[in-house]
């Protein structure tokens, strides 16, 4: 495949699939005594996780137990929903994402996120959603768009379905292509991590079941963290599981553990865990 | 067997089903009315307009300047035409961009006290009469400059201004906010989003919303009175002067007495109707066509 990814950020895995591990985040995501709140809601309290570089981690727990909250810390999107507030540290790359002297913008293009339903740009097209983030935030330059576009599209195994009618509302495919095409969409724009926000929960199994295959297929290009509701989904793709509770409504989410995947299903040390795993709680 | 017979349905109507079947074919009657009254007015206004103004709409209508003698046959609406399309035109090139960049700011970066604020004086200017925004711009720029069609479309341009704010933030509000977190996780900042994503999705309601408040400006009369004044002599391409419109001279020529006038008033109001429905498909058309091309 032809190398398109090459403007000169030195922390950035190619878009050409070759996978140069980028030294900066050989270590992957860290997050640091992370507390989010909504107003005076708290809602995430103490958060300390770090998720492997070029591994699926998966978050699970009950409804309102803050993962979704603490995935949106992780890219800054937590901040944007009025009065919201985050405090504590997440490293990627050597760097603290809530530095001051940090631009959300960049750190939103070097974490890509994905959301529980599709949303494509409805007034674009499948090409320009492919390609709308590197409109978007980076400086075009001369960077062939084409290329980037069917890269992207490629890695979001939708190419095939796609390539013979880009010039399509993007509204006009399935629900499960639109995810794909929103995952295309994320890392047409280059990032190392990848958030997934629940990604299947809108779509049908077979949808569902390509969504699964293709995060078990990046996973060795991006470092992914999945929110998901269905147990059974985080056996299937990922590596490592964070489980996440709240002792009663109105308190916030913890995590209370994490470790690999088989461990936490197969032989968890907490007994929350046991019994959320088990599905005798939640 | 026997338990089958007890729980067998009964598909025979109970009486309390009619009930609700003849309520509710009562109410789909009393919509059917409505939409039957509503579009049969509005059709009537347009066939009526139509039968009256075609008699008198002649090329020469379209080309030549008001008879001296209001009881006179001949003359046109030519400088009529002319004024409205420039007043409104510069009262569209005022108001939209002023009433739509207003919206943005209320719904993607106002809150509290100050955006409530602009949201109640808002709606508090679409209920001025236009005769007091006439009165006010004769007030504040007519007594210092004088008559002319600029005055006019200041005038207009407030009466548009408050329409425009609230059918963009309205449609503006539609747009999910899932697509604004799609673009702000992209890295978008939020003027790229609101640029590339919320305008372009709420374009075809905003063009529709401009495009009300621009025929609602043609039909204006009253505070024209008060600034454009109106000018039958010739026809004035200079809106620092004063200025005919297709509504002034309707309103003229209605209130004549003679037949003559009142054909040519006819004339006039098909025109602008005419004008005002061209205005929409073009506009419809363009919106269409950027909104699907690239955008």
């Amino acid at each position: 495949m032809p190398d398109v990814a090459t403007e000169p950020a030195p922390a950035t895995p190619k878009v050409d699939g070759t996978t140069p591990i980028a030294e900066a985040s050989v270590e992957g995501l860290s997050i640091e005594r992370l507390n989010a709140w909504f107003g005076k809601h708290h809602v995430v309290a103490d958060v300390d996780l770090t998720a492997p570089a070029h591994r699926v981690t998966a978050l699970i727990g009950p409804s309102g137990c803050g993962k979704s909250t603490l995935l949106r810390c992780v890219n800054r999107m937590h901040e944007v929903v009025p009065g919201a507030r985050v405090e504590g540290r997440v490293m990627f790359g050597g760097q603290n994402v809530y530095d001051p002297d940090i631009d959300p913008g960049s750190v939103r293009s070097e974490i890509g996120m994905v959301f529980q339903r599709p949303n494509p740009f409805p007034t674009k097209s499948i090409y320009e959603n492919a390609i709308i983030g590197v409109r978007l935030a980076k400086s075009s330059g001369n960077r062939k768009l084409d290329e980037i576009a069917e890269s992207a599209l490629r890695r979001a195994q939708l190419w095939d379905e796609v390539k013979d009618r880009l010039n399509k509302p993007a509204v006009s495919l399935s629900g499960g292509q639109q995810q794909r095409l929103c995952i295309a969409r994320a890392v047409a724009v280059d990032p190392s991590l990848l958030l997934m926000d629940e990604p299947c929960s809108a779509l049908d199994p077979i949808a569902t079941f390509k969504i699964e295959e293709l995060i078990r297929e990046i996973a060795d290009q991006y470092t992914v963290i999945i929110v998901t509701h269905n147990m059974q989904q985080a056996t299937r793709v990922s590596h490592f599981t964070g489980f996440m509770t709240i002792e009663r409504a109105g308190e916030p989410g913890r995590l209370v553990e994490f470790g690999a995947t088989d461990q936490i299903f197969g032989a968890p040390a907490q007994a929350a865990t046991e019994a959320y795993v088990s599905g005798r709680v939640g | 067997m026997t338990q089958l017979a007890v729980g067998t349905p009964g598909f025979r109507n109970r009486p309390a089903l009619r009930r609700r079947r003849a309520k509710s074919a009562v109410l789909v009657g009393l919509l059917i009315a409505a939409v039957v009254v509503a579009v049969g007015v509005l059709a009537w206004v347009l066939v009526y307009v139509a039968i009256q103004g075609v008699g008198a709409l002649n090329l020469g209508f379209l080309t030549q300047t008001p008879p001296g003698n209001p009881a006179a046959a001949g003359g046109g609406f030519y400088n009529g035409i002319v004024g409205s399309l420039i007043i409104v035109g510069i009262a569209a090139l005022i108001g939209i961009p002023l009433g739509i960049g207003a919206a943005i700011y209320l719904v993607e970066y106002g809150r509290g006290r100050l955006a409530d604020t602009i949201r109640f004086f808002n709606d508090v200017l679409i209920g001025v009469p236009t005769i007091v925004t006439g009165a006010f711009i004769y007030a504040i720029w007519v007594t210092r400059f004088g008559f002319s069609g600029f005055a006019g479309s200041l005038a207009l341009a407030i009466v548009m201004l408050p329409l425009v704010t609230r059918t963009t933030e309205e449609m503006l509000r539609l747009v999910p906010n899932e697509l604004r977190e799609g673009s702000l996780a992209l890295g978008a900042t939020r003027s790229q989003t609101v640029m590339r994503v919320c305008i372009p999705t709420a374009l075809p309601g905003i063009i529709t919303g401009a495009m009300l408040a621009v025929a609602r400006a043609m039909g204006e009369t009253a505070p024209l009175l008060l600034t454009a004044l109106g000018n039958d002599l010739f026809t004035e391409y200079n809106p620092a002067k004063r200025m005919s419109t297709l509504s002034l001279q309707i309103f003229d020529n209605a209130v004549t007495g003679f037949q003559e006038g009142q054909g040519r008033a006819w004339a006039g109001a098909l025109t602008l109707i005419a004008i005002v429905l061209i205005f929409t498909f073009v506009a419809r058309f363009f919106g269409r066509r950027v909104r699907t091309s690239n955008a």
